[in-house]
């Protein structure tokens, strides 16, 4: 009985599968059953390799098909089971009469070369299947050699990633896949995890002034992460939609499936943290102007005392009255390592602990981390705590539930202050540090009374009175939650409904002492902000795989969501307190600052893809998708944008492209898409902007910026195609892609004359291209099973061009900074560096006045921040249980404005300063220099002028202080044991491996004085360096245990 | 059954999620700004305005780091780029863009949204704020855009207006200005920050200017300086400093004077030697012997002793335009900063002074242009002057009495010219431009000026960013006016 209800349930399925084939008579049946270690496996594909026949299995993992009498040739051919996350099986069957019954049995894989893959929408699809770029990071590489930010452990790793990190623990770092599409919008990624777009917005200006509060992804715990997609470009993450133009980065996380027993994972890692690189000072002349120097009041009393600048007299230990001596003369002598001792040994510890289980209807995964850093700048502390708890179930055979949630706390205390800012301790120790303070002395930094104890009273802090004076602290609480269910309708359809919000908070605030010099915090000051943002994320998905036709093979996907997308910030605070030492609202002694804003965007989607397979070798994608966004024009909101996509596994159509076992794998792939996207919101109707009170009096006054009813969406095209090869049986592989891409219509404040009476208007305007291409290599060169060696190498160059602007617009200034201009400019690459250059005769001789160097007041292109190329090497090694990997991480070409070197040669701190000093600081000691130049009526320069006037000269001479930006970083490094199961086992532990990890442990880089991969901010403005954080060098080790 | 039921719900929430989806006519809702609201009435803008350009004119930028160091009445002690001549592009662009998209866009709008017949008290002060803004402008860079500025339309960026025709506009809208305030009809109240709503003093106001911007014409253009300024005079100008245009800062830490907060952080610009040495050769002899010689007493009141001596009466004023470690090397205790009086909390920003207008009808009545006596208005004007410093009565009349300072009809047009030039401190843009009138003091190039010639600059050069975003029109200015070097002069300035 019951194998006649099986036996029916069969026919009964074959026919509704094939309604077509059904009808053949007189032919073979091919069936059988296909299992994995789990039991049966449903969606399996089977074939007949060059018969072109085949089935799909049913939920009990059986299929069976019927060959036709006239395709019964006797001869043999190959019988394929296939399924997305599992290594193919074939074998040989003979077609004669009668039936066949072959049984599969398949094995998971884990190769990112071949599997399964996550795409856009979460949407799992076998790798071969993809025609666009798409690189998966596994989670071992992001915890092996970790860095607290997962944006900046995908360095050197994915071709055509380009990761620009700040130095603070706990700063920002800024990701671009394949050049800025954006001229001045967000150019960055879209994070996705689990399926929830979250917020990655960066808090605060870091180059300027300020602090750098870090961006919102780097709270993302590597413990909790199973893999990475990085969808490249806008073909791969068309159906994100509108923020996917700059790509995607899809992160899964980690669930409870398949674990089993007790399934607990402890790890914990700790490294110390050095400055990699910090600038060459000079240790010959001290503190003064014009050789002299003697304190008195740090008011300039004295010679020259008010004077921060280090062209005082040589160091040469004669007896000099100095800012802690009392009037009396003590030896005037270098403090060659004032700026080193400054920092100290920075700490970071990560521990985590996760717990996993699972049934056959349900698992769980609860961990919790706790990241614990100690700033290498004294004072400043990171920790973070995440907390996280992700589970499902299998309610009946056709509903099943996910759900996750993650809370995570940051709180940190005294980021430093960087950049050019009179509250700097590091621009006060490094750029006006006189070369003979010394930090014992420094250190002493208050009085009895309270007050402010330092070399200089008029200008700048003390800086470690910015350090313990001036403290500054934050907090983030944030909660990542999805849930969705799934409902399985048939055994075609699946439908989908998920709901996520990434709520956070962050607070901060910063402190000043009363007796702050350099701003007026007269009786103390303090500023408090509140941030609010909340992004909540909704969609639906149907899921039907049609029944297969012979060889082809569709799916179609169809869903929509809605985002909404609020933020509200509320800043308060004072520049003057009443009584000192209370930092509170309620103790200023003046009109307090308050202000509050908040935004609210929302855009509702539908989208659909559908997916036909030929074949298993010849794939073709179509997607299509509508939004609708609450930023824009009630006629202009609505905007759709396609894309499509094909592959083509050559070697599989074509048994001859194998070359006779040399090629295993090839592929080729193409794509085209189109991504539209919406404004920031407010941008549509004039709105008044509140000013402070004068007095009692209100003020109103009209906005900088005009807005523009007329908004439509922004466009970007782009194509791209690939190249896929692996070779003598996958020991080396190729992937490569050339892309083309074009931004349009951009949405975009376009500067324009203020005598319009406005500095800048929304407009539609300009478009960027950007095309490259970028390949990664895999070789295995021994891969035997003691000793095994893997070599990856990717390489990516991009090429950039602002094609037009707005109308008679020549640039778009994304941001100036001493004059000189990052820039958007028409013709040139994204991101030029415009300002003034040395002033040149016509045969372009330096044309000196009074024997100085004169700055041509024309300002022009003095380079380019983004690379010519990027690239990454990485080497495995695998002998017995030991592994040892290392990364070279690099890029090559762009410039930089080192502001570090202009102030530091300005104030004469630099050891390049010291040219023309050789022989004394003054003319009359020998001092100077001749500048190879001519006169303004072209006679040679002749005139002797100091290196003091000379580097004075050179102050905001942009072309004199432009330096290159290329370098390369020995990224990571790491040497690990799996400690043998016989020697853990006595330890009554499950496995247990301990490492040596390093990161950035050296560099190699043109400039001097700086690390060029220091960012300025997380924005579009790059290329300016101003006294930065220096970057870590972290060495520390790592133990992981499964009890 | 009960299981079917249950499990219905995930097709009927996708349906909802589908549904809200599609329901998009809410959208244009969620796009409200809830920040800032979509009007403001004319209360609102005018105080902006007026702040907004007194306090970027009379700032520590524009004021203390450019026109008051060409003025030579201050002079850096380190930093000396502008003092030098070396313009930093920047600042430039910086002020540029914040007169035109700051206050005169807020004027332009109010301008704009008023009528002049039924809103006579909120047109006319911002008519006048407009001509005193414009005034400031044109003088330092000549020829700009005046007729079609503010506009608000970014596919039409302005044509630059000559400087003549500048002239008579403000001279027009001056003039309209009086003839459109009505005593006792509403106007801006207490959102006047300037004469609290008094009509009459706006009249004044726009006269006063009117005979400001009449008197720079009279080397270009005398016939149209003289009859400007008969009937601006006729119209009824400044009657006592009571009608001084004034801007008074609270001083609540939000709103103090731009010049005590330019003070707070830095200490580069001091007294000039010029202004310095000029105020001291005017002196009083109370007695026989150089000991009891006495400065001109303005000098106590501008400028603060040296602190690097304990004479407490040591007044010592810094060169102008010298190389920067010439500057510091001079010390910044060795010259006087500017006085107390000059940089408080609360120190006033001068738009305009009863003095002024003294200065400027002794000068008619020197001229010949208007009615008066040279020498009473001459004398009035420096009592006016001396009065608004604090100074008494009696040391005035023995200050004018002294045969330095005592009218002299031969010399009396280089008198009025350098007592003005005196009288104009604080306001460096009007200092400038009335010695680029009459050459009265000499002043001279620092050693480290960058001009060729070497002579102090007769203009301010174009902001760079207009190169960038209205260059044919800036490029059809500058040849109109036949360059716009440092060295060009204006078209008012003749030799």
């Amino acid at each position: 009985m019951g194998r006649l209800v099986r036996l029916t349930s069969v026919v009964i399925g074959a026919l509704a599968l094939f309604p077509c084939i059904s009808l053949a008579q007189g032919g073979a049946t091919i069936s059988g059953r296909v299992t994995s270690d789990a039991g049966p496996l449903p969606a399996v594909s089977v074939f007949l390799s060059g018969v072109n026949i085949g089935a799909t299995t049913g939920g009990d993992g059986r299929y069976s098909f019927v060959v036709p009498a006239a395709r019964l040739t006797g001869l043999s051919a190959t019988l394929t089971a296939r399924r997305i996350g599992f290594k193919a099986v074939s074998t040989e069957v003979t077609l004669n009469a009668g039936d066949i019954t072959h049984d599969f049995v398949l094995q998971e894989t884990s190769t990112a070369l071949e599997g399964v893959v996550v795409t856009a929408l979460g949407i799992q699809r076998d790798k071969r299947s993809l025609g666009v770029a798409q690189t998966s990071v596994n989670a071992e590489e992001l915890t092996e050699a970790r860095d607290p930010n997962i944006v900046n452990a995908l360095a050197g790793k994915v071709p055509g990633v380009e990761i620009t990190a700040d130095g603070p623990p706990g700063g920002s770092s800024r990701i671009v896949i394949r050049g800025e599409n954006s001229i001045t919008g967000n150019n960055q990624p879209l994070f996705v995890i689990d399926g929830i777009p979250i917020d990655n917005s960066a808090g605060t200006n870091s180059g300027f002034g300020g602090y750098d509060f870090g961006n919102a992804a780097s709270d993302i715990n590597p413990d909790d992460i199973a893999s990475i997609s990085v969808l490249s470009g806008a073909n791969a993450a068309a159906l994100y939609g509108a923020r996917a133009a700059n790509g995607a980065i899809v992160i899964t996380t980690k669930t409870g499936k398949g674990s089993k027993g007790l399934g607990i994972t402890a790890s914990q890692n700790l490294t110390f943290e050095t400055p990699l690189k910090l600038p060459d000072f000079q240790n010959v002349y001290g503190q003064g102007s014009g050789g002299q120097f003697a304190y008195k009041d740090g008011k300039g009393g004295g010679i020259a005392d008010n004077v921060n600048r280090s062209w005082g007299p040589k160091m040469d230990g004669r007896p000099i009255v100095q800012w802690w001596s009392n009037g009396v003369a003590e030896p005037w002598v270098p403090a060659p390592n004032n700026v080193a001792d400054f920092f100290n040994t920075g700490r970071t510890s990560t521990t985590n602990v996760a717990v996993a289980n699972s049934n056959d209807r349900s698992d769980i995964r609860i961990s919790a981390t706790d990241l614990d850093q100690k700033s290498m700048y004294p004072t400043n502390t990171l920790r973070r705590l995440n907390l996280s708890l992700a589970g499902g179930t299998q309610i009946t055979p056709k509903l099943s539930t996910r759900a996750s949630v993650q809370y995570i706390q940051d709180e940190a205390h005294n980021r430093p202050q960087t950049g050019y800012n009179s509250n700097s301790a590091l621009f006060n120790i490094e750029i006006w540090g006189g070369r003979q303070r010394d930090d014992p002395h420094m250190m002493d930094y208050i009085n009895p009374d309270g007050t402010q104890k330092g070399p200089n009273n008029t200008t700048t802090n003390n800086p470690y009175w910015d350090v313990y004076a001036n403290p500054n602290a934050d907090t983030r609480d944030r909660v990542i939650g999805v849930g969705d269910v799934t409902y399985k309708f048939s055994n075609w359809l699946t439908g989908m409904a998920r709901t996520g919000t990434d709520w956070h908070r962050d607070w901060r605030k910063q402190e000043f002492a009363n007796g702050n010099i350099g701003v007026d915090y007269s009786g103390g000051a303090f500023f408090e902000q509140q941030y609010f943002i909340r992004e909540t994320n909704s969609d639906f998905l149907f899921t039907a795989e049609a029944p297969a036709k012979g060889r082809l093979a569709t799916t179609f996907n169809f869903g929509g969501s809605r985002r909404d997308n609020s933020t509200s910030q509320y800043l308060d605070g004072t520049p003057h307190l009443v009584i000192p030492g209370t930092f509170n609202i309620g103790n200023s002694a003046v009109t307090p600052q308050v202000s509050s804003y908040q935004t609210a965007r929302q855009t509702n989607s539908m989208y659909g893809q559908a997916q036909f397979a030929w074949n298993n070798y010849l794939f073709v994608d179509a997607t299509g998708r509508n939004d609708w966004s609450s930023t824009l024009p009630a006629g202009n909101n609505s905007y759709f944008y396609p894309s499509v996509s094909g592959s083509f596994v050559f070697t599989d159509a074509i048994q001859k492209m194998h070359l006779g076992g040399l090629l295993s794998y090839g592929k080729l792939r193409a794509s085209w898409a189109q991504v539209g996207n919406d404004a920031d919101p407010y941008q549509l109707a004039v709105t008044y902007a509140a000013g402070t009170p004068f007095g009692s009096v209100p003020r109103f006054t009209v906005p900088d910026q005009i807005p523009n009813a007329h908004l439509k969406p922004e466009r970007t095209r782009s194509w791209e195609t690939g190249l896929e090869l692996r070779f003598l049986d996958d020991r080396v592989s190729f992937d490569g892609t050339y892309y083309n891409k074009l931004t349009t219509d951009q949405i975009i404040p376009a500067q324009i004359t203020p005598t319009i009476g406005y500095t800048s208007a929304v407009v539609n305007a300009g478009s960027l291209s950007n095309h490259g291409i970028e390949g990664q290599i895999n070789i295995s060169p021994i891969r035997g099973k003691k000793f095994g060696w893997d070599v990856t190498a990717n390489y990516a160059r991009n090429r950039s061009e602002v094609v037009s602007l707005y109308k008679g617009l020549q640039t778009v200034v994304l941001g100036t900074y001493w004059g000189l201009s990052v820039e958007a400019r028409q013709n040139q690459p994204y991101g030029t560096l415009f300002g003034n250059p040395y002033l040149r005769n016509s045969a372009g001789r330096l044309v000196t006045l009074n024997g100085l160097p004169q700055t041509d007041p024309t300002q022009r292109v003095l380079g380019h921040y983004s690379p010519d190329w990027i690239g990454g090497l990485q080497n495995k090694f695998r002998y017995g249980n030991f592994n040892f990997s290392f990364l070279f991480d690099t890029k090559q070409g762009g410039q930089i404005f080192s502001t570090t070197k202009m102030f530091g040669n300005m104030s004469g701190v630099l050891k390049s300063s010291l040219v023309g000093r050789e022989n004394g600081q003054t003319l009359a000691e020998g001092g100077g220099l001749i500048v190879d130049g001519v006169n303004a009526d072209g006679s040679p320069n002749t005139t002797k002028v100091t290196a003091q006037a000379y580097f004075n000269a050179l102050f905001q001479n942009h072309e004199a202080n432009i330096v290159s930006a290329t370098f390369t970083k020995l990224r990571e490094v790491r040497l690990g044991y799996d400690v043998p199961s016989s020697v853990s086992a006595r330890f009554r532990i499950t496995s247990m491996k301990v490492a040596l990890v390093g990161r950035n442990l050296w560099m190699h880089a043109a400039a001097p004085d700086i690390d060029p991969e220091t960012a300025f901010d997380n924005s579009n403005v790059q290329g300016i360096e101003f006294a930065g954080f220096p970057s870590a060098r972290s060495l520390g080790f790592l133990v992981n245990i499964t009890p | 059954m009960r299981l079917s039921t249950k499990i219905s719900a995930a097709p009927l929430i996708a349906l909802a999620l589908f549904a809200a989806g599609c329901d998009n006519s809410g959208l244009t809702g969620v796009n409200h700004n809830p920040n800032a609201p979509p009007s403001v009435t004319p209360q609102f803008l005018f105080p902006s305005a007026v702040t907004d350009v007194v306090g970027r004119a009379r700032g520590g930028g524009f004021d203390l780091t450019l026109t008051s160091l060409w003025a030579q009445h201050i002079a850096m002690d380190r930093f000396t780029d502008e003092d030098t001549y070396s313009i930093r592009p920047d600042n430039i662009n910086g002020y540029w863009s914040g007169f035109y998209a700051g206050g005169l866009q807020d004027l332009a709008t109010i301008l704009g949204q008023n009528d002049a017949k039924t809103k006579p008290n909120l047109v006319a002060p911002a008519l006048v704020m407009k001509s005193w803004t414009y005034g400031i402008m044109t003088d330092m860079w000549g020829d700009i855009p005046y007729s079609q500025a503010n506009l608000s339309d970014p596919s039409r960026p302005p044509a630059y207006d000559p400087q003549k025709a500048i002239y008579a506009g403000i001279l027009a809208d001056l003039k309209s200005a009086n003839t459109l305030s009505v005593a006792g009809t509403a106007g801006y109240g207490s959102a006047d920050l300037i004469y609290n709503g008094d009509a009459t003093k706006w009249k004044k106001f726009a006269n006063s200017l009117r005979l400001r911007y009449a008197l720079r014409l009279s080397k270009v253009d005398p016939a149209t300086a003289q009859t400007e300024v008969a009937a601006a005079i006729a119209a009824g100008v400044f009657t006592s400093n009571a009608d001084n245009a004034l801007l008074r800062w609270p001083g609540d830490g939000t709103n103090n004077s731009p010049i005590y907060d330019n003070f707070v952080t830095r200490d580069d610009q001091h007294m000039s030697q010029t202004l310095v040495n000029t105020l001291k050769s005017l002196y009083i002899s109370i007695g026989p012997t150089p000991a009891d010689t006495v400065f001109d007493p303005r000098l106590a009141v501008y400028a603060d002793p040296i602190i690097s001596s304990p004479n407490k009466a040591l007044y010592v004023g810094a060169p102008n335009g010298l190389q920067d470690d010439a500057a510091i090397a001079i010390g910044i205790t060795n010259t006087s900063r500017v006085g107390v009086a000059y940089r408080g909390k609360t120190t006033p920003s001068i738009l305009m002074a009863y003095s002024e207008v003294l200065f400027d009808e002794a000068e008619a009545a020197a001229r010949g242009w208007a009615p008066g006596d040279a020498a009473t208005l001459y004398n009035a004007a420096i009592q006016a002057s001396m009065q608004y410093n604090g100074i008494a009565d009696n040391v005035t009349a023995a200050y004018v009495a002294s045969p330095r300072v005592a009218y002299s009809p031969s010399t009396g047009l280089q008198q009025i010219a350098l007592q003005r030039w005196i009288a104009l401190f604080s306001e460096g843009t009007e200092a400038y431009s009335s010695w680029r009138r009459t050459g009265v003091p000499d002043l001279q190039p620092g050693p480290a000026a960058i001009t060729t010639p070497h002579i102090v600059a007769r203009r301010l050069t174009y902001p760079v960013s207009e190169q960038s975003f209205n260059n044919a029109a800036l490029q059809a200015a500058i040849t109109a006016q036949g360059g716009a070097l440092l060295s060009s002069r204006v078209w008012w300035d003749k030799p």
